[in-house]
């Protein structure tokens, strides 16, 4: 659970911790389109060389991001192994039958592995300096206009927002029922898979049944001190755009322009 | 005379048609502007569920509630949520803001009150509280006492005209209980707060300008604090009165009524 | 049967992830004696709850060690040796309904039990005696626990506790929450339980007339460590230690040091109880 960096929030006033959270969303999205405008080495190496400021200027070390990659590891390998067989022409390096390592085969192969690292990079960079309530703020505005679409996007940030206010006090609870539970005697880790999930039991239905209590308090608390669901709210929290937004989205355009300036230059053309 | 905040009249409830036994039966009683009802009595004697009627939480099958002159009804009940906030036992689950001020804000965003509005409500109500300092903290930093104080600030914010403390200091430490029901106490006075608290600390609610005490969902007393403890022996009373009594039953010449700890001890002196 | 716990310099703290808490407990030597009633004070976070995890193994001392009976709890410590230590302290937490979860509050008791071995036969024996003990009807046995009043519960959850028969019974905050007259039943049942079975236990609370009423010792608790160990009349005798450490005192000698004060008469012993101070009161003719 702890090795989990995506979700998680690294406390810091660097330049992009103080970007606006809807700046930084709309630029990650973007990002990942531009991506797909990427065909040859000159447009990778721009597009690292942007991956790269970003988290220069997140002032977050880089063995983090790192880390971040590595739960997803396996999954970037098998799909660049695919990728590497399926893909033919130029050169051929090996061939086995149906198994054939090609020059395109590689190349797209690495292309590949580029594309989903600086995705993972980019995105840990949001979430690593916007604090989860900011990042609920910011999805909660950009949604806004699905409100039209009678998308109910003030219901889902209250709910998002009063989940993760409630994620430390679960976790705390859970400490609390497992030592209650071992003081009993029980054991966890130990004995066969059937075992170790009874075990499970005592656990879990306590935290179930407190988990009911509370949202019940908490509906009790909610109504009386005036949610009406549908009602329109005032927000206390406010949402400021500044000059660097402005700035962040800019250099996403000049992205954009070079990318498609460096495409035509390419390798295939 | 003038008209009291709240007026409650034959209140009955039950949770089940079906079942004869009445949570609460004919109950009736004022609160005058300005006021600290302390409402006791044991366990199942129905005081949480008067509490969360009083707040519209539930309806009531007979009788009526006027907070401030407004019936309490289906539709004026978020009218009245204006006048009358509470405060409940479990400080952890009223805690609905990410950061302290969030919180205190909860109740304006609800009545959609403008920004440059909510922030100047939300500055007074937490200055009133004591918690200004820690305004942007997240709640796993909070004590329970203050937690209690930030659900306080919350229903402040709104300028109500009455409290309701349900059971509310029960889960705080002897230090954070005395230190809130003291800041309630200069509340009271400052705001014009009425404060409803229900409460099982005898000297918690010898310090109330009245008492209710409940038995078995009847109004079995309303009176001030001495005459309560004077009538109903059963109920235990403040350490001064313990003290009187057990002198008493020593044989010691001891005046026979209620006394305060000021009156005890002055007593002791001359 | 001896049961002392030892406590030889013991410091510990939390692991969270990467970050190390703060010392929760920081070089502690602690006696407890068989058969002693020992009450632990202290402001939040002094450390208190830590100090009864560590005396049953939930919180594993970094340095120095901590021995319960003929068990021994070190840093590096095989299993076994927790499993018997926790047979032997049985430990009422903080709001202990809330570990409550099998079907039948008979099945909720006999979880201990089970768990050290004791055969299911002999287990549902104990489970209603457990059950009287806590001053329940037996005939509640088949119900389901979540169907009970909170005070009931939390007998049905101490039952648990004692049907593991501890020989060490530490209890955090028993009464919280409870009103008055559920409060002083729980109390006194645990009194009885501790005089009849000569048990040794140890009791966390903020409540100063809990420690004037029951406990016998009292540890007063600052930053992970233990500042005060002493009887509970000589720490509450000595105004300068109280002060020192913020505590409170019971309301008799609260009551007490005020109509000193005010009098100008001084009365010849400690009150701790309403008792006490009446009778110094008639004693020096006060009244």
């Amino acid at each position: 659970m702890n090795k989990l960096i995506l979700g998680r929030y690294f406390p810091g006033e660097s330049w992009v911790h103080q970007l606006d959270p809807r700046a930084k969303i709309v630029a990650a999205v973007y990002f990942i389109f531009v991506l797909f405008l990427a065909n040859n080495w000159q447009t990778y190496v721009l597009l690292w060389a942007f991956t790269f400021i970003a988290m220069r200027y997140s002032q977050v070390p880089i063995r983090i991001y790192l880390r971040g990659v590595r739960p997803l590891l396996y999954l970037i390998l098998f799909t660049v192994f695919l990728q590497i067989l399926f893909t033919a022409g130029g050169k051929i390096y090996f061939e086995w039958g149906p198994i054939v390592i090609s020059e395109y085969g590689l190349i797209n192969g690495f292309y590949i592995f580029c594309r989903f690292v600086m995705i993972i990079f980019v995105s840990t960079v949001v979430t690593l300096t916007t604090k989860p309530i900011d990042l609920t703020d910011g999805i909660n505005a950009l949604l806004k206009p699905l409100r039209k679409m009678k998308v109910p996007v003030d219901e889902i940030a209250l709910m998002l927002s009063i989940s993760l206010r409630f994620i430390p006090n679960l976790l705390d609870e859970t400490q609390k029922v497992m030592d209650a539970q071992r003081a009993r005697g029980t054991e966890f880790g130990e004995g066969s898979l059937l075992k170790q999930m009874k075990t499970l039991v005592p656990i879990f239905l306590p935290l179930f049944v407190s988990s009911l209590n509370r949202a019940e308090e908490m509906a009790n608390v909610m109504e009386v001190r005036g949610y009406q669901s549908g009602a329109t709210r005032s927000s206390f929290r406010q949402l400021y755009w500044k000059h660097r937004d402005s700035v962040c989205l800019c250099v996403m355009i000049t992205l954009t322009l070079g990318l498609l300036w460096l495409r035509n230059e390419g390798l295939f053309h | 005379m003038l008209q009291p905040i709240i007026e409650v009249n034959n209140l009955t409830f039950q949770y089940d048609q079906r079942l004869e036994d009445k949570v609460l039966s004919d109950v009736s009683f004022s609160v005058q502007k300005g006021e600290w009802l302390a409402i006791v009595g044991s366990n199942g004697s129905g005081k949480s569920t008067l509490a969360q009627l009083l707040v519209g939480l539930y309806s009531s099958l007979l009788g009526s509630i006027h907070i401030n002159g407004i019936e309490l009804n289906e539709t004026s009940k978020w009218e009245v949520r204006k006048q009358i906030g509470i405060v409940f036992q479990n400080p952890d689950n009223q805690f609905i803001g990410s950061t302290v001020q969030d919180d205190v804000a909860f109740g304006l965003e609800n009545i959609n009150m403008p920004y440059e509005e909510m922030q100047v409500r939300v500055e007074k109500a937490l200055e009133l509280v004591g918690m200004t300092d820690m305004r942007l903290y997240d709640p796993s930093r909070l004590s329970g006492g203050q937690k209690q104080r930030v659900a306080i600030a919350g229903i402040l914010a709104l300028k109500p005209s009455v409290i309701v403390m349900d059971e509310a200091f029960v889960m705080l430490d002897p230090k954070s209980r005395r230190s809130l029901l003291n800041t309630l106490h200069q509340l009271k006075e400052k705001e014009q707060l009425t404060i409803i608290s229900i409460t099982h600390d005898m000297d918690e609610a010898a310090t109330a300008d009245r008492m209710l005490l409940l038995e078995a969902g009847k109004v079995k007393e309303i009176a001030s604090p001495r005459h309560v403890f004077q009538q109903h022996t059963n109920l235990e009373p403040p350490f001064a009165e313990r003290l009187r009594r057990k002198l008493s039953s020593k044989g010691a010449s001891v005046p026979s009524t209620y006394m305060t700890e000021k009156e005890l001890v002055q007593w002791l002196w001359k | 049967m001896v049961m002392e716990i030892k406590f030889d310099k013991v410091t510990a703290d939390y692991q969270l992830g990467p970050i190390r808490s703060p010392r929760v407990l920081e070089s502690v030597d602690l006696l407890l004696e068989t058969g002693s009633f020992t009450a632990v004070i202290g402001h939040t976070g002094s450390g208190k709850s830590s100090l009864l995890k560590a005396m049953n193994g939930l919180l594993l001392p970094r340095e120095g060690k901590i021995t319960v009976g003929d068990s021994v709890i070190e840093s590096e410590k095989s299993k076994k040796a927790f499993k018997k230590v926790r047979k032997q302290v049985g430990m009422v937490f903080q709001f202990p309904e809330s570990q409550l979860f099998a079907e039948t509050i008979e099945q909720d008791i006999c979880f201990g039990p089970l768990n050290f071995g004791v055969p299911l036969k002999e287990a549902k024996e104990i489970a209603l005696h457990a059950l009287e003990q806590v001053g329940l009807d037996p005939g509640i046995r088949y119900k389901s626990p979540f169907s009970l009043s909170g005070g009931q519960k939390r007998r049905v959850a101490i039952a648990g506790i004692l049907a593991m028969r501890p020989e060490v019974l530490v209890l955090d905050e028993p009464g919280a929450g409870l009103d008055p007259k559920g409060k002083s039943e729980i109390m006194s049942l645990i009194t009885s339980w501790h005089n009849d079975n000569q048990l040794t236990t140890v009791l966390v609370t903020h409540d100063m007339e809990d420690v004037a009423t029951y406990a016998e010792d009292v540890i007063v608790m600052n930053k992970g460590k233990i500042v005060v160990h002493d009887r509970v009349r000589n720490l509450f005798a000595n105004q300068n230690v109280v002060e020192k450490w913020g505590l409170d005192v019971p309301e008799a000698r609260r009551m007490q040091l005020m109509i000193e004060r005010e009098t100008g008469v001084t009365l010849p012993s400690v009150c701790l109880t309403t008792d006490e101070l009446a009778d110094a009161l008639m004693e020096v003719g006060l009244v």
